[in-house]
């Protein structure tokens, strides 16, 4: 994965750029805290800076690299209810998200 | 009455005596009997919510709605006249299902199993070899079986009534004046969620009307949003015959996480270009609370059309499948985003909203499963669950009025 100039740190997060919820949500189930907890960490660190580099392009049609780093973003909204919620991937006490059928 | 504070406040049941005090029984969420009578009562008479006007755009563009609580599959199409039309979705030779796929697109409707052909109106225009049949097929008899069809605001309504006893317009009465003149056309579906829930229908429905869970169900997400008790959070309350009408308050104290903030500050919660100052029709918040979150209205029997600040707007549809099934539907619609800040903070805000969603959909089943035991066999309601004890008089209204007929 290669994304934008100026976010090579980023590139160790390559397996959550990843195109759709279903994806992400899947990624977000079956992993551990601590890996998410850093993703989370190294995205707040950088938002300001990938919304300003993102912000150029229409987001319906962006070079692939773009692509990516908002996939990125995208990842990190559905890590946050993770962190900031439920200190453990999933809802607490809830529904199985794999039971859950999403469609655009 | 007054608080410890010494504000002055008045309990809502207290407002709605007519809906009764006593605890209510749990036998119509368990009782299979019961679930035959409101499968003809309710669903059998009442205008259903299937979809939008968006979701057919242009002549030939169908959608299919499986009504598995009538045991029934219907049609929706837009004609080459732009009319919208509902039949059933059966073809009249040897009843095979017309339309297979969900949805579509088509000049004609065309059954697969011997070819007859219908008109987007339903009319039979075409079949396959005539001549083979002992007399000529009358084709003005044997259109696809019309179901009566009609729209409101954009919202396409179904009643599968061979003859309603009351228009879509009836149907709705001064309940269509909460949201009349609200721009639905301009915010487009982001996100549909499905779930099969092990629960009646009415528990499912009554998740998404209680304003007494929030503090402790959604202790770890929502309930910081909100105020406390329902006397500081529900700015109003109003009951339109068979449907009801939650306005509630946010917390004006409520403290973002950091990614909340994020999408608050980057990406536009809000969607001003859709939404200009004064966009508000007068039934939205209509107490005109500084503090408002969102309106909640409850069409009988089974759709919510949930407004938040300004821009959103959730459609939530509860299928019955039997008295212990339901089908859950969560249509999130939006001012589709221009940048990637605005798609970000879309994409929390659904997340948000879908884990939620998550948190009450467990209890349902839990609910569900214990009211089966039959350890219990009441409810003792809160003056947070009024919109509850509404629907369960509503459903057992059609239920008499039914047996009447």
């Amino acid at each position: 994965m290669t994304l934008p100039e100026g976010f090579e740190d980023l590139e160790r997060f390559a397996a959550w750029a990843l195109p759709t919820e279903s994806e992400r949500s899947e990624k977000r189930l079956s992993g551990r805290m601590e890996e998410i907890s850093e993703f989370y960490a190294a995205m707040h660190a950088q938002m300001g800076a990938i919304l300003q580099h993102l912000s150029r392009y229409d987001v319906n049609e962006m070079p692939e690299d773009a692509e990516r780093l908002l996939y990125l973003t995208l990842s990190l909204a559905e890590i946050a209810p993770a962190v900031e919620w439920y200190d453990q991937p999933t809802v607490i006490d809830g529904f199985d998200r794999r039971r859950y059928r999403s469609a655009r | 009455m007054s608080d410890s504070q010494g504000e002055e406040w008045v309990r809502w049941d207290t407002k709605f005596p007519w809906l009764g005090k006593a605890p209510v029984s749990t036998h119509s969420y368990v009782s299979p009997d019961y679930y035959e009578k409101e499968r003809l009562a309710v669903f059998g008479r009442m205008w259903l919510q299937v979809g939008r006007v968006e979701d057919v755009p242009n002549p030939g563009d169908y959608f299919v709605r499986e009504l598995a609580v009538l045991d029934t599959s219907v049609l929706v199409v837009r004609g080459t006249d732009g009319v919208i039309r509902g039949f059933h979705n059966v073809c009249r030779h040897k009843a095979n299902r017309v339309a297979l796929s969900e949805r579509g697109s088509c000049r004609a409707l065309n059954c697969r199993f011997h070819g007859w052909t219908y008109g987007l109106d339903g009319r039979l225009i075409s079949v396959p070899d005539e001549q083979g049949f002992w007399e000529p097929v009358k084709k003005g008899e044997r259109g696809l079986k019309p179901v009566a069809t009609d729209t409101w605001e954009g919202f396409v309504f179904v009643n599968v009534d061979p003859n309603p006893r009351e228009t879509l317009r009836e149907f709705l009465g001064e309940f269509a004046q909460c949201l009349e003149g609200y721009p639905f056309s301009k915010l487009s579906m982001y996100f549909k969620h499905q779930a099969e829930v092990n629960c009646n229908w009415k528990i499912l429905v009554d998740a998404f009307q209680d304003g007494y869970h929030l503090r402790s169900q959604h202790r770890y997400s929502l309930a910081d949003m909100f105020m406390g008790d329902p006397r500081k959070s529900f700015a109003d309350i109003k009951f339109f015959k068979r449907h009801r009408f939650l306005s509630s308050n946010g917390n004006p104290a409520h403290k973002p996480t950091p990614t909340e903030m994020l999408a608050f500050v980057h990406g536009g919660y809000f969607s001003e270009s859709v939404f200009p100052p004064g966009w508000m029709p007068a039934g939205v918040n209509p107490t005109r609370s500084q503090e408002w979150a969102t309106d909640i209205n409850v069409f009988f029997p089974n759709t919510f059309i949930q407004l938040i600040a300004p821009g959103w707007y959730f459609v939530y549809t509860i299928w019955p499948l039997a008295v212990d099934g339901s089908l859950w539907e969560a249509r999130i619609y939006l001012a589709h985003p221009e940048n990637a800040a605005q798609r970000f903070a879309r994409e929390y805000i659904m997340i948000t909203v879908r884990d939620s969603i998550l948190e009450d959909l467990s209890t349902c089943e839990n609910v569900q499963a214990n009211l089966k035991s039959g350890a219990i066999d009441d409810f003792a309601l809160h003056e947070g669950e009024l919109l509850a004890r509404h629907l369960l008089k509503v459903v057992e209204d059609c239920i008499q009025e039914e047996e009447r007929r």
